[in-house]
């Protein structure tokens, strides 16, 4: 009936209108954004990984909404995970609502996490946070931002300026640096290293393992870089190619493993013998590297505050719009400790 | 490849003679000439040490090729080794952890790639979807399943699971003598399925069915129920590889066999094998995967920068797909 249809389309409009005025609301909301940290600004700060929301909540009708971008292909993410979903605990009483979303395609590449920052805009996020595996990323990072959507990343960065508002994760230059220390110490200064990258495209990863070489380089001319091979993360590949080091290299002192898979060559120098003689330094605290080091397999390895990396993004964000806190520094850089067979009971147990 | 003279000279001669026009001869030659290089190169390359570990490394590749070189036969292509390989490892890893005996896991993981591989056959000759698309599917579908049999264990993110047990060890990392035991599995199980292909019906029926499917069929070949088996025997074949590579690192891992569809590929196709169908040989493709390896290997020994490696590898590729075209064409 006609009186019936006009009524529809009436409410329909009024219906229309109101999200959009709410929509719009929200951003009027958050439009007196401070301007944020410089790009290469970096310290260590002091509460990583308890970063404590502001105690403000959010005036919204809806609850403000943070997407967190990662992955859950190995168990590196696992505490990545359990920080996020720790924040998305402590902001829901701030009326603030935290995601933890894997993007289909379970790759850290720009396409697939590119794509995943244009559905977040899509969704309406009102802050995102992100890995940035590498440079493709960026003019992603930049459409959200100039769309009044912060962004932060974690884990990894690229060397490419954006408008990402803040980073949480390893200095993983400074971490090669620390490796090539590590490794200098326990081959008394002298000696020959393979390398193991896990892919030679992956900006962090190159990151870590220049960091390496040079700081070697620089320092302890002694010590040699004998070969470098990548793994793509793959355990039974290191298995091989430690193999293949110690064949072409008997008088092999170390093995430096950038990613994914240092118990492959962990158990390839376990089965050759030389347990001790062959160093192994690697990188994360998965349960099989601890096990490596517990038993004195891998000398030792470089953490990089995964809790931190999944938890304080989505804090911060929330207290950069809530409460107008800008972040302290545009590198907010995690603790790279080094785990040995001396002090693995402070960081991990069977 | 001793040359043993039965019978009459004439005949021995006409073997010998036989045997040079083969595609495999050539990829042999070319394997010959690698390693003469090789050892010139480097000390340590023919050191027993490195030719087992050699041996060794490629023995994964090695057993899924024998697998896909049939499968390839009959016309038809496999991407999803790889994650046949990861999911059978996980289930047997998986199974173990909830304390299953272990060979009743190792079962477990065989019959894993099995039924995926019996799918990835009956979508193809009963829904007549091309294999390319199958088995692409597949590759997604396995590894999806790989990471599904990983959570739970730590949390609701996919971890890798340890894979401890001196059995299943043995079998990807023990040894015999100085002699890895995949080594040895790669070998019988490269003789059984020479012998398969060349002296049993079915092993007839397969280069049968790649040459001329329908003439195949209007002779009487089940060609449906060919291809079905050797779809099936390569998830066999998968699934071993898999707990074999697991059990050498004692970890089953989310992301084994990542790519290795490719280089099991290479393998088939520098070892002679048409992707068009209808002719190859085990044999053939063994000496692919040898020369992959090798030349990884080399790379290492020679401490020669990786990017050039992958490049090696593709040209390697190219080569012998090309000696092989220009071949057909002189004997045409």
């Amino acid at each position: 009936m006609k009186m019936g249809k006009n009524l529809i389309l009436v409410m329909l409009a009024l219906l229309l209108s109101t999200g959009s005025l709410l929509a719009n609301g929200q951003q009027e909301m958050k439009k007196d954004l401070k301007p944020g940290p410089s790009f290469t600004s970096a310290l260590s700060p002091e509460d990583e990984g308890v970063v404590k929301p502001v105690n403000m909540k959010w005036e919204g009708e809806s609850p403000l909404r943070i997407a967190v971008l990662g992955l859950e292909n190995n168990p590196f993410w696992i505490p990545v995970k359990e920080g996020a979903l720790k924040a998305a605990e402590e902001l829901a009483q701030y009326n603030c609502q935290v995601d933890w979303i894997v993007p289909a395609g379970d790759s850290h590449h720009a396409s697939v996490f590119g794509n995943a920052i244009e559905i977040a805009m899509a969704q309406q996020y009102d802050a995102i946070a992100t890995i940035a595996g590498d440079s493709g990323i960026v003019t992603y990072i930049n459409k959200a931002v100039e769309a009044g959507i912060p962004v932060a990343t974690f884990n990894s960065e690229t060397e490419s300026e954006n408008k990402r508002l803040f980073f949480v994760g390893a200095d993983l230059y400074k971490q090669g640096e620390a490796a090539g220390q590590a490794m200098a110490d326990v081959l008394g200064g002298k000696g020959k290293v393979g390398i193991i990258t896990g892919y030679f495209s992956v900006e962090a990863l190159e990151l870590r393992r220049l960091g390496f070489e040079d700081f070697l380089a620089a320092n302890y001319p002694d010590i040699e870089i004998v070969d470098r091979v990548e793994n793509q993360d793959k355990a039974d590949i290191a298995y091989g190619q430690a193999q293949d080091f110690m064949t072409a290299n008997p008088d092999l002192g170390g093995i430096y493993v950038t990613a994914g898979g240092p118990f492959g060559a962990a158990t390839a120098v376990e089965d050759a013998g030389k347990v001790g003689v062959v160093k192994v330094v690697a990188y994360d605290f998965v349960e099989e590297t601890m096990e490596a080091v517990q038993k004195g397999i891998i000398t030792g390895t470089i953490g990089q505050g995964p809790f931190a990396q999944g938890h304080d993004p989505a804090v911060r964000l929330f207290n950069y719009i809530v409460g107008g806190v800008v972040p302290p520094a545009g590198r907010l850089l995690t603790r790279s400790d080094f785990v040995t067979i001396e002090n693995i009971d402070q960081f991990w147990s069977k | 490849m001793d040359v043993a003279i039965i019978g009459s000279k004439r005949s021995g001669k006409l073997f010998l003679k036989g045997m040079i026009h083969t595609k495999e001869f050539g990829v042999f030659c070319a394997l010959l000439l690698l390693i003469i290089i090789m050892s010139i190169a480097s000390p340590y390359f023919l050191g027993t040490h490195n030719i087992f570990n050699v041996l060794r490394n490629m023995s994964t590749i090695g057993i899924m090729s024998i697998g896909v070189t049939m499968i390839i036969i009959t016309g038809g292509i496999d991407l999803s080794v790889g994650s046949l390989l990861a999911v059978s490892g996980m289930v047997t890893a998986r199974m173990m952890y909830f304390g299953v005996n272990p060979l009743i896991a190792f079962i477990g993981g065989l019959l894993m790639g099995t039924v995926l591989g019996a799918i990835n056959g009956l979508i193809i000759t009963r829904i007549k979807v091309n294999p390319f698309i199958t088995t692409l599917g597949m590759l997604s579908i396995g590894r999806g399943l790989t990471f599904l049999l990983a959570t739970g264990i730590r949390g609701s993110v996919a971890s890798n699971i340890g894979m401890k047990n001196p059995t299943i060890n043995f079998l990807g990392g023990g040894y015999i003598g100085v002699v890895p035991f995949p080594v040895i599995e790669m070998f019988i199980l490269v003789i059984l399925f020479t012998y398969f292909l060349k002296y049993t019906v079915l092993g007839r029926q397969v280069y049968a069915t790649g040459s001329n499917m329908e003439a195949a069929r209007l002779s009487g070949v089940r060609v449906k129920n060919v291809q079905l088996f050797v779809y099936t025997l390569t998830g066999t074949l998968c699934g071993l590889a898999g707990i074999m590579s697991g059990g050498l690192i004692e970890t089953a891992a989310t992301n084994a066999g990542t790519g290795t569809e490719l280089d099991v590929i290479a393998a088939v196709v520098i070892g002679g094998t048409s992707l068009s169908g209808g002719e190859g040989t085990i044999v053939g493709a063994i000496i692919g995967a040898a020369i992959m390896a090798i030349l990884k290997n080399a790379f290492v020994l020679l401490h020669l920068p990786a990017f050039v490696q992958t490049i090696a590898i593709g040209v390697v590729i190219i080569l012998a797909v090309a000696t092989d075209t220009m071949r057909n064409k002189n004997h045409k």
